[in-house]
Protein backbone atom coordinates (compact mmCIF):
# COMPACT_ATOMS: atom_id res chain seq x y z
CA UNK A 1 0.00 0.00 0.00
CA UNK A 2 1.10 3.29 -0.67
CA UNK A 3 2.01 6.50 1.25
CA UNK A 4 -1.00 8.25 2.44
CA UNK A 5 -3.11 5.39 1.65
CA UNK A 6 -5.88 3.63 4.13
CA UNK A 7 -7.47 0.40 4.67
CA UNK A 8 -10.44 0.53 1.86
CA UNK A 9 -8.60 2.53 -0.81
CA UNK A 10 -9.64 5.54 1.18
CA UNK A 11 -6.90 7.89 0.80
CA UNK A 12 -6.57 11.07 3.23
CA UNK A 13 -5.22 14.40 2.31
CA UNK A 14 -4.07 15.04 -1.06
CA UNK A 15 -1.92 12.16 -2.06
CA UNK A 16 -0.71 12.98 -5.48
CA UNK A 17 -0.21 16.61 -4.45
CA UNK A 18 2.15 14.54 -2.01
CA UNK A 19 4.06 12.81 -4.56
CA UNK A 20 4.25 16.00 -6.75
CA UNK A 21 6.32 17.72 -3.88
CA UNK A 22 8.71 14.62 -4.52
CA UNK A 23 9.00 14.81 -8.23
CA UNK A 24 9.39 18.46 -7.96
CA UNK A 25 12.74 17.89 -6.19
CA UNK A 26 13.87 14.89 -8.55
CA UNK A 27 13.15 16.22 -11.77
CA UNK A 28 12.02 20.05 -11.64
CA UNK A 29 8.70 21.68 -12.48
CA UNK A 30 9.73 22.02 -16.48
CA UNK A 31 12.46 22.49 -18.71
CA UNK A 32 13.02 26.36 -19.66
CA UNK A 33 11.51 25.32 -22.90
CA UNK A 34 8.75 23.80 -21.64
CA UNK A 35 7.74 27.27 -19.07
CA UNK A 36 8.45 29.79 -22.12
CA UNK A 37 6.40 27.42 -24.78
CA UNK A 38 3.61 27.50 -21.81
CA UNK A 39 3.75 31.21 -21.35
CA UNK A 40 4.50 32.37 -25.01
CA UNK A 41 0.81 29.70 -25.69
CA UNK A 42 -1.25 31.82 -22.36
CA UNK A 43 -0.34 34.90 -24.28
CA UNK A 44 -1.44 33.83 -27.60
CA UNK A 45 -4.29 32.36 -25.71
CA UNK A 46 -5.09 35.64 -24.18
CA UNK A 47 -4.97 37.40 -26.84
CA UNK A 48 -7.08 35.56 -29.14
CA UNK A 49 -9.59 35.61 -26.48
CA UNK A 50 -9.94 39.66 -26.30
CA UNK A 51 -10.03 40.20 -29.26
CA UNK A 52 -13.08 38.02 -29.84
CA UNK A 53 -14.54 38.99 -26.34
CA UNK A 54 -17.45 41.33 -28.08
CA UNK A 55 -17.35 40.35 -31.44
CA UNK A 56 -17.38 37.27 -33.38
CA UNK A 57 -14.14 37.16 -35.49
CA UNK A 58 -12.50 34.77 -38.56
CA UNK A 59 -9.22 34.20 -38.42
CA UNK A 60 -7.61 36.39 -40.76
CA UNK A 61 -9.33 39.56 -38.72
CA UNK A 62 -8.09 37.96 -35.48
CA UNK A 63 -4.44 37.63 -37.01
CA UNK A 64 -4.66 41.23 -38.35
CA UNK A 65 -5.84 42.67 -34.60
CA UNK A 66 -3.19 40.78 -32.59
CA UNK A 67 -0.07 40.26 -35.25
CA UNK A 68 -0.48 36.71 -34.59
CA UNK A 69 0.46 34.46 -37.61
CA UNK A 70 -3.32 33.34 -39.05
CA UNK A 71 -1.78 29.33 -38.53
CA UNK A 72 -1.18 30.37 -35.09
CA UNK A 73 -4.26 32.10 -34.45
CA UNK A 74 -6.37 29.15 -36.25
CA UNK A 75 -4.73 26.65 -34.19
CA UNK A 76 -5.49 28.18 -30.53
CA UNK A 77 -9.08 28.88 -31.87
CA UNK A 78 -9.27 25.00 -32.73
CA UNK A 79 -7.61 23.85 -28.94
CA UNK A 80 -10.19 26.38 -27.71
CA UNK A 81 -13.19 25.29 -29.32
CA UNK A 82 -12.23 21.54 -28.51
CA UNK A 83 -12.27 22.75 -24.46
CA UNK A 84 -15.52 24.86 -25.03
CA UNK A 85 -14.09 28.70 -24.41
CA UNK A 86 -14.56 29.46 -28.17
CA UNK A 87 -18.27 29.03 -30.06
CA UNK A 88 -18.73 29.00 -34.21
CA UNK A 89 -21.04 31.77 -35.71
CA UNK A 90 -22.64 31.71 -38.88
CA UNK A 91 -20.57 31.67 -41.68
CA UNK A 92 -19.53 34.68 -43.33
CA UNK A 93 -18.19 34.05 -47.05
CA UNK A 94 -15.54 30.86 -47.01
CA UNK A 95 -14.74 31.76 -42.98
CA UNK A 96 -16.79 30.92 -39.77
CA UNK A 97 -16.42 33.73 -37.10
CA UNK A 98 -15.38 32.93 -33.74
CA UNK A 99 -16.52 34.52 -30.39
CA UNK A 100 -15.64 34.01 -26.79
CA UNK A 101 -18.22 31.85 -24.57
CA UNK B 1 13.06 -11.50 -12.68
CA UNK B 2 11.82 -8.47 -10.84
CA UNK B 3 9.50 -9.40 -8.19
CA UNK B 4 6.77 -7.35 -9.31
CA UNK B 5 6.59 -9.05 -12.67
CA UNK B 6 3.23 -10.18 -13.61
CA UNK B 7 3.17 -14.10 -15.06
CA UNK B 8 0.22 -15.27 -17.52
CA UNK B 9 -0.19 -18.30 -19.35
CA UNK B 10 -2.76 -17.86 -22.67
CA UNK B 11 -3.36 -19.88 -25.35
CA UNK B 12 -2.74 -17.14 -28.25
CA UNK B 13 -0.73 -13.95 -27.59
CA UNK B 14 -1.90 -11.23 -30.26
CA UNK B 15 0.25 -8.21 -30.97
CA UNK B 16 -1.10 -5.05 -32.15
CA UNK B 17 -4.94 -4.18 -31.63
CA UNK B 18 -5.87 -2.37 -35.14
CA UNK B 19 -8.93 -3.77 -36.78
CA UNK B 20 -6.71 -6.89 -37.68
CA UNK B 21 -6.09 -8.12 -34.15
CA UNK B 22 -9.07 -7.31 -32.19
CA UNK B 23 -10.82 -9.67 -34.98
CA UNK B 24 -8.12 -12.26 -34.78
CA UNK B 25 -8.62 -11.87 -31.05
CA UNK B 26 -12.19 -12.34 -31.03
CA UNK B 27 -12.58 -15.26 -33.25
CA UNK B 28 -10.11 -16.75 -31.21
CA UNK B 29 -11.93 -15.84 -27.79
CA UNK B 30 -14.96 -16.85 -29.00
CA UNK B 31 -13.71 -20.35 -29.76
CA UNK B 32 -13.07 -20.33 -26.26
CA UNK B 33 -9.11 -20.14 -26.62
CA UNK B 34 -7.95 -17.55 -23.96
CA UNK B 35 -5.49 -14.61 -25.83
CA UNK B 36 -3.47 -11.84 -24.35
CA UNK B 37 -3.75 -8.83 -26.55
CA UNK B 38 -0.88 -6.18 -26.33
CA UNK B 39 -1.23 -2.86 -28.00
CA UNK B 40 1.47 0.07 -27.94
CA UNK B 41 -0.87 2.82 -28.13
CA UNK B 42 -3.23 4.22 -25.17
CA UNK B 43 -6.16 3.24 -26.96
CA UNK B 44 -7.09 0.00 -28.68
CA UNK B 45 -8.55 0.59 -32.72
CA UNK B 46 -5.25 1.49 -34.82
CA UNK B 47 -5.59 3.22 -38.08
CA UNK B 48 -9.46 2.52 -38.33
CA UNK B 49 -10.93 4.29 -35.24
CA UNK B 50 -8.89 7.16 -36.37
CA UNK B 51 -10.84 7.46 -40.37
CA UNK B 52 -14.18 9.10 -40.73
CA UNK B 53 -16.08 6.48 -43.46
CA UNK B 54 -15.02 3.40 -45.04
CA UNK B 55 -15.07 2.54 -48.84
CA UNK B 56 -16.74 1.37 -51.45
CA UNK B 57 -20.08 1.56 -48.51
CA UNK B 58 -19.57 4.85 -46.85
CA UNK B 59 -20.23 2.62 -43.63
CA UNK B 60 -19.00 4.97 -40.47
CA UNK B 61 -15.82 3.53 -39.74
CA UNK B 62 -16.21 4.27 -36.11
CA UNK B 63 -19.42 2.53 -36.00
CA UNK B 64 -18.01 -0.14 -37.25
CA UNK B 65 -14.79 -0.37 -35.15
CA UNK B 66 -16.28 0.80 -31.39
CA UNK B 67 -18.42 -2.24 -31.07
CA UNK B 68 -15.22 -4.68 -31.97
CA UNK B 69 -13.38 -2.45 -29.39
CA UNK B 70 -15.99 -2.88 -26.33
CA UNK B 71 -16.18 -6.34 -27.39
CA UNK B 72 -12.54 -6.95 -27.38
CA UNK B 73 -12.17 -5.26 -23.76
CA UNK B 74 -14.98 -6.63 -21.75
CA UNK B 75 -14.75 -10.98 -23.48
CA UNK B 76 -14.11 -12.84 -20.46
CA UNK B 77 -11.34 -14.62 -22.61
CA UNK B 78 -8.91 -11.63 -23.35
CA UNK B 79 -6.56 -9.67 -21.48
CA UNK B 80 -5.71 -6.60 -22.98
CA UNK B 81 -2.70 -4.66 -22.19
CA UNK B 82 -2.11 -0.92 -23.50
CA UNK B 83 0.15 1.33 -23.71
CA UNK B 84 2.45 -1.89 -23.63
CA UNK B 85 5.02 -2.66 -26.17
CA UNK B 86 6.03 -6.53 -26.37
CA UNK B 87 10.24 -6.11 -25.93
CA UNK B 88 10.64 -9.85 -27.42
CA UNK B 89 9.12 -13.08 -28.05
CA UNK B 90 11.52 -16.03 -27.75
CA UNK B 91 10.32 -19.88 -28.44
CA UNK B 92 11.08 -22.64 -26.40
CA UNK B 93 10.23 -25.97 -25.71
CA UNK B 94 7.30 -25.42 -28.30
CA UNK B 95 6.26 -22.85 -26.30
CA UNK B 96 6.48 -18.76 -27.08
CA UNK B 97 7.70 -16.55 -24.12
CA UNK B 98 7.43 -12.72 -24.17
CA UNK B 99 8.39 -9.75 -22.06
CA UNK B 100 6.05 -7.09 -22.16
CA UNK B 101 6.31 -3.47 -20.88
CA UNK B 102 3.77 -1.71 -19.54
CA UNK B 103 4.28 1.86 -19.43
CA UNK B 104 2.75 4.33 -17.06
CA UNK B 105 -0.70 5.84 -17.85
CA UNK B 106 0.32 8.07 -13.89
CA UNK B 107 -3.68 7.11 -13.73
CA UNK B 108 -4.70 4.31 -10.95
CA UNK B 109 -6.77 2.73 -13.49
CA UNK B 110 -9.08 0.63 -10.86
CA UNK B 111 -9.75 4.32 -9.73
CA UNK B 112 -10.35 6.63 -12.39
CA UNK B 113 -13.88 7.12 -13.38
CA UNK B 114 -13.16 8.76 -16.67
CA UNK B 115 -14.87 11.99 -15.31
CA UNK B 116 -12.32 14.27 -17.40
CA UNK B 117 -11.95 17.18 -14.51
CA UNK B 118 -8.21 16.73 -14.95
CA UNK B 119 -8.03 17.10 -18.73
CA UNK B 120 -10.29 20.05 -18.41
CA UNK B 121 -8.09 21.44 -15.51
CA UNK B 122 -4.99 20.86 -17.25
CA UNK B 123 -3.36 24.08 -19.25
CA UNK B 124 -0.56 22.61 -21.34
CA UNK B 125 -2.06 22.64 -24.75
CA UNK B 126 -0.13 20.30 -27.15
CA UNK B 127 -0.68 18.82 -30.97
CA UNK B 128 -2.76 16.04 -30.40
CA UNK B 129 -1.55 13.05 -32.33
CA UNK B 130 -5.40 11.46 -32.89
CA UNK B 131 -5.61 14.20 -34.77
CA UNK B 132 -2.73 14.49 -36.61
CA UNK B 133 -1.17 17.35 -35.22
CA UNK B 134 -4.23 19.56 -36.47
CA UNK B 135 -6.15 19.79 -33.20
CA UNK B 136 -4.91 20.20 -29.73
CA UNK B 137 -5.08 18.04 -26.48
CA UNK B 138 -3.70 18.80 -22.89
CA UNK B 139 -0.82 16.84 -21.02
CA UNK B 140 -3.33 15.06 -19.28
CA UNK B 141 -5.92 13.65 -21.65
CA UNK B 142 -8.35 10.60 -22.71
CA UNK B 143 -7.17 10.12 -26.32
CA UNK B 144 -10.22 10.32 -28.23
CA UNK B 145 -14.25 10.23 -27.29
CA UNK B 146 -14.23 6.64 -28.05
CA UNK B 147 -10.86 5.54 -26.93
CA UNK B 148 -11.20 2.28 -24.87
CA UNK B 149 -10.23 2.13 -22.13
CA UNK B 150 -11.47 5.25 -21.21
CA UNK B 151 -8.60 6.39 -19.03
CA UNK B 152 -6.64 9.50 -19.42
CA UNK B 153 -3.07 9.52 -20.30
CA UNK B 154 -0.48 11.79 -18.59
CA UNK B 155 2.41 13.27 -20.85
CA UNK B 156 5.22 13.28 -18.30
CA UNK B 157 7.53 15.04 -21.08
CA UNK B 158 5.38 17.44 -21.21
CA UNK B 159 3.61 18.13 -18.04
CA UNK B 160 4.80 21.35 -16.18
CA UNK B 161 4.21 19.42 -12.94
CA UNK B 162 1.42 22.22 -12.07
CA UNK B 163 -1.18 19.86 -10.13
CA UNK B 164 -3.89 21.68 -11.39
CA UNK B 165 -5.15 18.28 -12.32
CA UNK B 166 -4.23 16.10 -9.10
CA UNK B 167 -6.21 19.30 -7.03
CA UNK B 168 -9.61 18.37 -9.04
CA UNK B 169 -9.42 15.05 -9.30
CA UNK B 170 -12.51 13.97 -7.27
CA UNK B 171 -11.11 9.92 -6.91
CA UNK B 172 -7.42 10.57 -6.44
CA UNK B 173 -6.41 8.63 -9.18
CA UNK B 174 -3.23 10.45 -10.46
CA UNK B 175 0.16 8.96 -9.76
CA UNK B 176 3.02 10.44 -10.75
CA UNK B 177 4.92 8.03 -9.00
CA UNK B 178 3.92 5.38 -11.14
CA UNK B 179 6.78 3.17 -12.85
CA UNK B 180 6.72 0.60 -15.98
CA UNK B 181 5.48 -2.67 -15.17
CA UNK B 182 6.87 -6.16 -16.65
CA UNK B 183 4.64 -8.56 -17.72
CA UNK B 184 5.67 -12.02 -18.70
CA UNK B 185 3.59 -13.83 -20.93
CA UNK B 186 3.69 -18.09 -21.32
CA UNK B 187 1.68 -18.43 -25.25
CA UNK B 188 0.94 -21.70 -27.03
CA UNK B 189 0.88 -19.40 -30.63
CA UNK B 190 2.06 -15.81 -31.84
CA UNK B 191 -0.49 -13.48 -34.27
CA UNK B 192 1.92 -10.41 -35.23
CA UNK B 193 -0.74 -7.69 -36.34
CA UNK B 194 1.76 -4.90 -36.25
CA UNK B 195 -0.20 -2.89 -38.54
CA UNK B 196 1.43 -0.28 -40.71
CA UNK B 197 2.61 3.43 -41.36
CA UNK B 198 1.63 6.10 -43.93
CA UNK B 199 5.11 6.97 -45.63
CA UNK B 200 6.17 9.77 -44.02
CA UNK B 201 5.11 13.63 -45.45
CA UNK B 202 8.31 15.22 -45.23
CA UNK B 203 10.35 12.30 -47.54
CA UNK B 204 10.20 14.36 -50.95
CA UNK B 205 11.80 17.40 -51.45
CA UNK B 206 10.07 18.02 -54.45
CA UNK B 207 6.40 17.81 -52.54
CA UNK B 208 8.20 20.87 -49.80
CA UNK B 209 9.01 18.17 -47.20
CA UNK B 210 6.06 18.42 -44.99
CA UNK B 211 6.58 22.06 -44.66
CA UNK B 212 3.26 23.43 -46.29
CA UNK B 213 0.62 23.90 -43.86
CA UNK B 214 -1.96 23.21 -46.99
CA UNK B 215 -0.83 20.04 -47.99
CA UNK B 216 -2.02 17.29 -46.21
CA UNK B 217 -1.64 13.58 -45.27
CA UNK B 218 -4.46 11.48 -46.25
CA UNK B 219 -5.22 10.95 -42.03
CA UNK B 220 -5.23 14.46 -41.83
CA UNK B 221 -7.61 14.62 -44.28
CA UNK B 222 -9.85 12.20 -42.56
CA UNK B 223 -9.95 13.80 -39.53
CA UNK B 224 -11.00 16.77 -41.20
CA UNK B 225 -13.88 14.78 -42.58
CA UNK B 226 -14.49 12.88 -39.36
CA UNK B 227 -17.91 14.68 -37.59
CA UNK B 228 -16.14 14.98 -34.40
CA UNK B 229 -12.82 16.38 -36.60
CA UNK B 230 -10.42 18.59 -35.37
CA UNK B 231 -11.95 21.93 -36.75
CA UNK B 232 -15.74 21.01 -37.28
CA UNK B 233 -15.60 20.71 -40.57
CA UNK B 234 -13.17 20.79 -43.79
CA UNK B 235 -10.74 23.83 -43.73
CA UNK B 236 -7.78 25.36 -44.67
CA UNK B 237 -4.70 24.69 -41.09
CA UNK B 238 -3.13 27.90 -42.49
CA UNK B 239 -6.35 30.08 -42.16
CA UNK B 240 -9.46 27.98 -41.66
CA UNK B 241 -10.55 28.99 -44.97
CA UNK B 242 -13.24 26.65 -46.38
CA UNK B 243 -11.21 25.38 -49.64
CA UNK B 244 -13.38 25.75 -53.18
CA UNK B 245 -10.84 23.57 -54.66
CA UNK B 246 -8.95 20.08 -53.31
CA UNK B 247 -6.41 18.33 -55.28
CA UNK B 248 -5.13 14.56 -54.63
CA UNK B 249 -1.54 13.76 -55.70
CA UNK B 250 -1.54 9.87 -56.25
CA UNK B 251 1.26 7.81 -55.93
CA UNK B 252 2.91 10.59 -53.29
CA UNK B 253 4.77 7.87 -51.45
CA UNK B 254 4.31 4.52 -53.23
CA UNK B 255 5.41 3.13 -56.85
CA UNK B 256 8.39 5.36 -55.85
CA UNK B 257 12.23 3.52 -55.77
CA UNK B 258 13.67 6.91 -54.39
CA UNK B 259 11.69 6.28 -51.17
CA UNK B 260 12.02 2.62 -51.21
CA UNK B 261 8.69 2.40 -51.66
CA UNK B 262 8.68 0.15 -55.62
CA UNK B 263 5.54 -1.47 -54.54
CA UNK B 264 1.65 -0.29 -55.02
CA UNK B 265 0.06 0.57 -52.01
CA UNK B 266 -3.51 -0.59 -52.76
CA UNK B 267 -5.77 1.36 -50.98
CA UNK B 268 -4.19 4.87 -52.00
CA UNK B 269 -7.32 5.52 -55.17
CA UNK B 270 -9.75 4.15 -53.21
CA UNK B 271 -9.44 6.08 -50.02
CA UNK B 272 -8.59 9.05 -52.62
CA UNK B 273 -11.55 8.54 -54.52
CA UNK B 274 -13.84 8.07 -51.04
CA UNK B 275 -12.29 11.35 -49.37
CA UNK B 276 -13.23 13.13 -52.89
CA UNK B 277 -16.99 11.44 -52.82
CA UNK B 278 -17.33 12.92 -49.22
CA UNK B 279 -15.90 16.18 -49.75
CA UNK B 280 -18.24 16.35 -52.50
CA UNK B 281 -20.83 16.08 -49.98
CA UNK B 282 -19.69 18.56 -47.31
CA UNK B 283 -18.23 21.23 -50.04
CA UNK B 284 -20.82 20.77 -52.90
CA UNK B 285 -19.47 23.66 -54.47
CA UNK B 286 -15.73 22.51 -54.56
CA UNK B 287 -13.73 21.32 -57.27
CA UNK B 288 -11.75 18.00 -56.64
CA UNK B 289 -9.04 17.18 -59.04
CA UNK B 290 -7.63 13.50 -58.90
CA UNK B 291 -3.82 13.60 -60.62
CA UNK B 292 -3.40 9.99 -61.16
CA UNK B 293 -1.09 7.44 -63.36
CA UNK B 294 -3.23 4.85 -63.19
CA UNK B 295 -6.74 3.69 -61.04
CA UNK B 296 -6.88 0.39 -59.43
CA UNK B 297 -10.17 -0.15 -58.35
CA UNK B 298 -9.32 -3.75 -57.50
CA UNK B 299 -12.29 -5.25 -55.12
CA UNK B 300 -15.50 -5.80 -55.05
CA UNK B 301 -17.67 -2.61 -55.64
CA UNK B 302 -14.53 -0.47 -56.31
CA UNK B 303 -15.26 0.22 -60.20
CA UNK B 304 -18.54 1.32 -59.88
CA UNK B 305 -17.52 3.36 -56.40
CA UNK B 306 -15.20 5.12 -59.36
CA UNK B 307 -17.59 5.53 -62.10
CA UNK B 308 -19.87 6.98 -59.37
CA UNK B 309 -17.22 9.25 -58.08
CA UNK B 310 -16.70 10.36 -62.21
CA UNK B 311 -20.22 10.83 -61.85
CA UNK B 312 -20.59 13.01 -59.27
CA UNK B 313 -18.33 14.96 -61.13
CA UNK B 314 -14.27 14.76 -59.19
CA UNK B 315 -12.25 15.29 -62.30
CA UNK B 316 -9.53 12.83 -63.21
CA UNK B 317 -6.63 14.19 -64.52
CA UNK B 318 -3.93 11.36 -65.59
CA UNK B 319 -1.28 13.32 -64.98
CA UNK B 320 2.39 12.63 -62.48
CA UNK B 321 2.97 15.76 -60.33
CA UNK B 322 6.60 16.48 -60.63
CA UNK B 323 6.95 19.38 -57.96
CA UNK B 324 4.64 21.27 -55.07
CA UNK B 325 5.28 24.96 -54.12
CA UNK B 326 3.03 27.23 -52.56
CA UNK B 327 2.38 30.94 -53.15
CA UNK B 328 2.91 33.75 -50.66
CA UNK B 329 -1.00 33.10 -49.77
CA UNK B 330 -0.10 29.57 -48.49
CA UNK B 331 -2.17 28.35 -51.56
CA UNK B 332 -0.25 25.19 -53.03
CA UNK B 333 0.89 25.45 -56.60
CA UNK B 334 1.06 21.81 -58.18
CA UNK B 335 3.40 21.75 -61.83
CA UNK B 336 1.88 18.83 -63.72
CA UNK B 337 2.23 17.24 -67.12
CA UNK B 338 -1.04 15.86 -68.69
CA UNK B 339 -0.17 12.67 -70.04
CA UNK B 340 -3.54 12.53 -72.72
CA UNK B 341 -3.46 16.18 -73.55
CA UNK B 342 0.51 16.52 -74.99
CA UNK B 343 0.66 20.09 -73.73
CA UNK B 344 3.50 20.52 -71.74
CA UNK B 345 4.32 21.07 -68.22
CA UNK B 346 2.20 23.80 -66.30
CA UNK B 347 1.26 25.20 -63.26
CA UNK B 348 -1.97 24.46 -61.16
CA UNK B 349 -2.91 26.73 -58.22
CA UNK B 350 -5.22 24.70 -55.74
CA UNK B 351 -6.61 25.71 -52.25
CA UNK B 352 -5.80 22.17 -50.39
CA UNK B 353 -3.50 19.51 -51.27
CA UNK B 354 -3.87 15.60 -50.22
CA UNK B 355 -0.55 13.70 -50.77
CA UNK B 356 -1.92 9.54 -51.30
CA UNK B 357 0.80 8.40 -49.10
CA UNK B 358 1.78 4.76 -49.07
CA UNK B 359 1.28 1.95 -46.80
CA UNK B 360 5.14 0.61 -45.05
CA UNK B 361 4.87 -0.92 -42.06
CA UNK B 362 5.20 -0.59 -38.29
CA UNK B 363 7.26 -3.11 -37.16
CA UNK B 364 9.87 -4.22 -39.45
CA UNK B 365 11.41 -7.50 -39.10
CA UNK B 366 14.78 -6.23 -40.14
CA UNK B 367 14.32 -3.70 -36.82
CA UNK B 368 14.77 -6.97 -35.13
CA UNK B 369 13.11 -6.67 -31.51
CA UNK B 370 10.47 -8.39 -31.46
CA UNK B 371 10.52 -11.69 -32.83
CA UNK B 372 12.99 -13.24 -35.71
CA UNK B 373 11.10 -13.55 -38.46
CA UNK B 374 11.91 -13.13 -41.51
CA UNK B 375 11.35 -9.65 -44.02
CA UNK B 376 10.16 -10.06 -47.37
CA UNK B 377 11.55 -7.63 -49.67
CA UNK B 378 9.25 -5.08 -49.02
CA UNK B 379 10.60 -4.93 -45.48
CA UNK B 380 6.98 -6.18 -44.49
CA UNK B 381 6.60 -9.81 -42.93
CA UNK B 382 7.67 -12.64 -45.46
CA UNK B 383 4.72 -14.93 -45.75
CA UNK B 384 6.12 -18.51 -47.38
CA UNK B 385 2.59 -19.40 -48.26
CA UNK B 386 1.56 -16.37 -49.74
CA UNK B 387 -1.10 -18.11 -51.93
CA UNK B 388 -2.72 -21.18 -49.87
CA UNK B 389 -1.71 -20.15 -46.46
CA UNK B 390 -1.08 -16.63 -46.41
CA UNK B 391 -1.24 -16.32 -42.36
CA UNK B 392 2.10 -18.16 -41.73
CA UNK B 393 5.34 -16.65 -41.20
CA UNK B 394 8.60 -18.22 -41.33
CA UNK B 395 8.31 -19.46 -37.62
CA UNK B 396 6.22 -22.43 -37.12
CA UNK B 397 3.76 -21.25 -34.33
CA UNK B 398 4.04 -17.09 -35.55
CA UNK B 399 0.93 -16.09 -37.61
CA UNK B 400 0.36 -12.80 -39.23
CA UNK B 401 -2.95 -10.86 -39.69
CA UNK B 402 -3.73 -7.50 -41.47
CA UNK B 403 -1.10 -5.40 -43.33
CA UNK B 404 1.44 -7.22 -41.08
CA UNK B 405 2.48 -8.80 -44.39
CA UNK B 406 1.53 -5.84 -47.01
CA UNK B 407 -0.73 -3.29 -47.64
CA UNK B 408 -4.31 -4.33 -47.97
CA UNK B 409 -7.89 -2.94 -47.20
CA UNK B 410 -10.38 -3.05 -44.82
CA UNK B 411 -12.31 -5.75 -46.00
CA UNK B 412 -8.90 -7.64 -46.72
CA UNK B 413 -7.19 -7.33 -43.21
CA UNK B 414 -10.33 -8.78 -41.15
CA UNK B 415 -10.67 -11.74 -43.56
CA UNK B 416 -6.57 -12.34 -43.23
CA UNK B 417 -7.21 -12.31 -39.31
CA UNK B 418 -9.90 -14.83 -39.40
CA UNK B 419 -7.40 -16.88 -41.13
CA UNK B 420 -4.38 -16.19 -39.10
CA UNK B 421 -7.20 -17.30 -35.73
CA UNK B 422 -8.25 -20.43 -37.89
CA UNK B 423 -4.46 -21.04 -38.54
CA UNK B 424 -3.42 -20.27 -34.78
CA UNK B 425 -6.05 -22.71 -33.79
CA UNK B 426 -4.98 -25.25 -35.82
CA UNK B 427 -1.60 -24.91 -34.65
CA UNK B 428 -2.42 -24.85 -31.11
CA UNK B 429 -4.56 -28.39 -31.60
CA UNK B 430 -1.85 -30.28 -33.41
CA UNK B 431 1.02 -28.91 -31.13
CA UNK B 432 -0.64 -28.60 -27.09
CA UNK B 433 -3.86 -30.39 -27.30
CA UNK B 434 -6.16 -29.33 -24.17
CA UNK B 435 -9.75 -29.01 -23.92
CA UNK B 436 -11.42 -25.77 -25.05
CA UNK B 437 -12.34 -23.54 -21.84
CA UNK B 438 -14.47 -20.71 -21.43
CA UNK B 439 -16.33 -21.59 -24.16
CA UNK B 440 -19.35 -18.53 -24.36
Amino acid sequence: MSEGEQQGGERKGNYALEQLKQVRATRGAGTPAQIERSRRGKEMQNLILRAIADEAKTVPEISAETGLPEQDVFWWITALRKYNRVQDEKKRGDFVPYRKK
Amino acid sequence: MAASTQQLKADVLVVGAGIAGLQASLDLADQGKSVVLVERKPSIGGTMINLSKVFPTLDCASCITTPRMASVAHHANIDLFTLSEVDGIEKAEGRFRATITKRPRYIEEDRCIGCKRCEEACTVFLEDDFDHGLGAKKAISIPFTNAIPQYPVLDAENCLLCGACAKVCPTQCINFLQEPKQVEVDAGAVILATGFELTPIDAKPQYGRGGFPNVLSPLQMERLLAPHGPYGGVMRPSDGQTPSSIAYVQCAGSRDKSLGVPYCSRVCCMYAIKQAMLLSGSLPIADITIYYMDIRAFGKGYEQFYQNARAMGVEFVKAKVARISEDEGHNPILRIERQEAGTGPEEVRHDLVVLSLGMVPAWKPSQGGLIAVEADTDGFLKSPGMKLSPALTTMDGVFAAGTATGPKDIVDAITDAGAAAMAATNYLARTQPAPARHLP
